[in-house]
């Protein structure tokens, strides 16, 4: 028993006597290390970021490049919220971000911006073009909470078509119905195919429909 | 040699590894979610604080408005997922800090009917919407109480990070934006709740946390009460130790900013009436285990080694001596009884030490001392492989000046 | 029973010790944890046994490397290239050598989607003294060497316009030891359910069903990207009919 009792906590203090590291092991197991996001990183780097959890590196091994595993934690767990969602929303700030640098290169001018997101979940729809406009808006454009809307009888015929003829045509029928006038530009942002897991946008710009993404 | 991330990429091909991933989630997990939905809940109820604390100290600092305005918190979302309980109260902290900093200049209207939905007739069709989406509605039904702006907050959880999104709309036609502000905790300050009316800036609140991390003196002077118990030989008479009560007190040393290593000495006493005096000396040094650096909120779990020097005065001292007295050797050598016996020996513990906030510890531990292994008295708790016996339990409770 | 064959067997019996201790002290006392650090364990919603590119054409390019040798990088292009004809793809691979590709796009039909994979060692540790009282105590203390290597994929069009790309990162720790080998299989043996396990090919499985499910959506995507971008202008020589769905205004 006692021979026993010494090799595990041979084992326990040699090889995975480490609480603290994030791998899977006897401490942690790995549905729980897969909701951690972790990063390498110098260690003089790490202890700036994270103070209260990161040692500052010892002076005398000063000339040594000492690295450090960052790891931190999703605050919503995998399994928490849809899989597609989850990743839409996890890229959110950089995704919206890049369609918003395009869009306002595009789209110079005084221009009025209404943002509009087409997603199969409404409310991650609204996460979307609540970021957009605000990521707009941060840029210095003039940019509307409104959204254009269409005619009851456009929407039923637009939501028969495919994406590639819906958008466009769209675009023509916000122009026609001056639910957006010259000065106006509208973006949406949309999810193509229900099997991807990155957002698409497109312009319109006087009735002209232009994917941008 | 082959590369890890190779040898383990040709692994395979097959389709099966993806037959293993049950996508749907069972129906016993379903419970065990919503409690660690709930768990989240209370974690970045704090982040989300931090962030409201932020956006309302940046518009103290540079106000929106000139003049004070009436504005209308139009409308609180919170990430996808979670219910409208967290949505209340980051409504309650956002008011509580808006009234506590009147130089945002921004006063809080009623406007319930902002927030309702609301039926509009007119020219271009009958329009059902969100009061604030229909400014036009609003202001005929006069429910604006004299506000002509409006407050969204968004918050989103994106990866390890909590974002806000607050945006302020001009309530006329067009809803112009008029101000926005993205605010994200991975930029911001390790979370600190800061007090509603003395709002501090991101980097005074790091400032604050690094003086708090380092504040932490290298030198605190802990007093221990140790109970050890020693193990009764099996062999033994009606001789036995009776557990010794220690009071101790000592220096201990952080040996590095973090207190990953500490060092302790400390002097200790224990008295029994007519039974037994004893003195002690110890050293021991102390390893963290849970995590590289103390925490400032969560309980620390150290393992200690340390080194003894134990003397025991009195008719106590006995058990621990080499030599039993039986019937023969007190008539023989009666005034050997009247010496105080007494016994001086080393003694090696090893524990464990789980500390809250540096400052109370409770610990277990082990002691091995060699010299009773000749003491017939004294037996072992836990001897491993015959060459390391451990004759005492201890337990321990500690405060820390 | 004859004195021979008592000989014969004792030393068949020998020969099973030392093939038990060899297997000790060999491949059975590694046990490798693999860790995703990033992108890796994100989930992928499209189902890599379904036709996602059904009539495409692929280039699957394995650049070889400090970290991957060009015969090693032969094996996962056709690795790779398996997982997307599996998919329906029409896929050829290429692992340039000296830095010259062994595929001209300029010749013949140009392919649809160019993925690039590259590979990294971003970090390795392995400490010295902890191997010799490895050895010294016969593998009870074991000892550990970690990785933490990134694999990099690019995916262009063919006039080399960039689609996707990520970088999908990976730790691995290989302990040795019959020890810890000993300890994490009997919690496989009693406690951990069959996802959880460690020992044996779980850190194999894992990764790839990581890697193939991830790099399957990259791939999926840039397809997608691409559809949007010729604004879905059937490509030249592809037959098939992306899957559409989603709101429209």
């Amino acid at each position: 028993m006692e021979t026993l009792l010494v090799f595990l906590l041979v084992q326990l203090s040699v090889s995975e006597g480490r609480p603290y590291d994030p791998a899977p092991g006897i401490w942690h197991d790995k549905s729980e290390a897969r909701n951690l996001d972790c990063s390498r990183m110098s260690q003089q780097r790490a202890h700036e970021l994270h103070p209260g959890e990161i040692p500052a590196p010892l002076a005398r091994l000063a000339n040594q490049e000492s690295e450090a595993l960052v790891c931190t934690r999703r605050i919503m767990r995998n399994g928490e919220r849809p899989e597609r969602d989850e990743l839409i929303l996890d890229s959110l700030r950089e995704s919206v971000g890049e369609i918003a640098e395009v869009a306002s290169a595009l789209g110079p001018g005084k221009l009025t911006w209404h943002v509009d997101a087409f997603y199969p979940q409404p409310e991650v729809a609204a996460k979307i073009s609540v970021a957009a406009r605000t990521e707009l808006a941060e840029q210095g454009r003039r940019v509307s909470d409104k959204v254009p809307v269409l005619a009851a009888g456009d929407i039923v015929v637009l939501g028969r078509m495919a994406p590639k003829d819906a958008y466009p045509l769209a675009c023509k029928r916000y122009f026609a119905q001056r639910a957006l006038g010259e000065n106006d530009a509208f973006l949406g942002i949309m999810l193509i195919d229900e099997r991807e897991t990155q957002l698409h946008a497109g312009l319109c710009l006087n009735g002209e429909w232009r994917w941008l993404r | 040699m082959r590369p890890a991330l190779l040898a383990l990429t040709l692994a395979l091909v097959s389709s099966s590894s993806w037959a293993e991933v049950a996508p749907e989630i069972a129906e016993a997990q379903r419970a065990q979610m919503e409690k660690l939905r709930a768990e989240v809940a209370g974690q970045i109820q704090l982040q989300a604080y931090d962030l409201l604390d932020e956006l309302v100290y940046g518009w103290t600092r540079q106000p929106v408005f000139e003049l004070e305005t009436p504005v209308v918190l139009a409308d609180v979302t919170v990430p996808v997922g979670f219910g409208s309980g967290l949505a209340a109260l980051i409504e309650n902290h956002f008011a509580e800090l808006v009234v506590k900093n009147p130089r945002t200049r921004l006063t809080l209207a009623h406007c319930p009917q902002c927030t309702a939905v609301v039926v509009h007739s007119g020219a271009k069709g009958t329009i059902v919407s969100r009061g604030v989406d229909q400014p036009e509605a609003l202001a005929t039904a006069g429910a604006l109480s004299g506000a002509r702006h409006a407050i969204f907050l968004d918050f989103e959880a994106e990866g390890s990070a909590l974002v806000l999104r607050a945006r302020i709309t001009s309530l006329e036609p067009a809803l112009p934006i008029i101000h926005a502000k993205t605010l994200t905790t991975s930029t911001s300050s390790p979370a600190l709740l800061r007090s509603g009316d003395q709002l501090k800036s991101a980097a005074e609140a790091r400032k604050e946390y690094l003086d708090a991390l380092q504040g932490r003196g290298p030198v605190s002077v802990p007093v221990r009460v140790a109970v050890r118990s020693y193990a009764q030989s099996p062999t033994a008479g009606p001789i036995a130790a009776m557990p010794f009560i220690w009071l101790q007190a000592g220096a201990e040393v952080a040996l590095t900013q973090a207190r990953a290593w500490t060092g302790t000495f400390s002097v200790g006493v224990t008295w029994m009436p007519q039974l037994h005096t004893g003195f002690m000396g110890q050293a021991r040094i102390s390893r963290l285990l849970t995590g590289s650096v103390a925490s400032l909120t969560q309980p620390d779990l150290y393992v200690f080694l340390g080194g003894s020097v134990i003397s025991i005065h009195g008719q106590g001292a006995r058990v621990f001596r080499s030599e039993v007295l039986n019937l023969e050797d007190v008539l023989s050598d009666i005034p050997s009884l009247l010496v105080e016996p007494h016994a001086t020996f080393a003694a090696f513990p090893i524990g464990l030490e789980l500390r809250v906030g540096n400052r109370i510890a409770a610990s277990v531990f082990l002691e091995s001392a060699p010299a009773l292994d000749n003491a017939p008295s004294i037996g072992t708790h836990l001897n491993l492989l015959n060459i390391l016996k451990f004759h005492t339990v201890g337990a321990e409770v500690s405060f820390a000046f | 029973m004859t004195r021979r064959a008592v000989k014969f067997g004792r030393r068949v019996r020998d020969a099973g010790w030392v093939l038990l201790c060899g297997a000790l002290l060999s491949g059975c006392v590694t046990t490798t944890v693999y860790q995703p650090l990033s992108a890796l364990q994100r989930p992928a919603i499209v189902d890599p046994q379904l036709a996602n590119f059904e009539g495409m054409r692929l280039l699957v390019r394995c650049v070889p490397g400090d970290y991957i040798e060009a015969s090693d990088a032969d094996l996962l292009c056709r690795k790779v290239g398996s997982l997307f004809r599996n998919q329906g793809a029409r896929v050829e691979t290429d692992v340039p050598r000296n830095g010259r590709s062994s595929r001209n796009l300029q010749e013949g039909t140009p392919p649809d989607l160019v993925v690039n994979l590259s590979s990294r060692l971003l970090h390795k540790e392995s400490s010295g003294p902890l191997w010799a009282l490895t050895v010294l105590t016969l593998t009870i203390v074991p000892a550990y060497t970690e990785y933490s290597v990134a694999q990099d994929v690019t995916i262009r069009d063919s006039s080399g316009f960039l689609l996707a790309s990520d970088s999908l990162k990976a730790r691995f720790i290989e302990y040795f030891g019959a020890g810890v080998w000993g300890v994490n299989w009997v919690l496989d043996a009693v406690v951990r359910p069959p996802e959880e396990e460690i020992t044996g090919d779980a850190a194999a499985k894992d990764f790839s069903r990581d890697f193939y499910a991830q790099l399957s959506q990259l791939a999926f995507n840039a397809r997608v990207r691409a559809d949007v971008l010729r604004s879905f202008e059937p490509r030249p020589q592809s037959g098939s009919n992306p899957r559409q769905t989603g709101a429209v205004p």
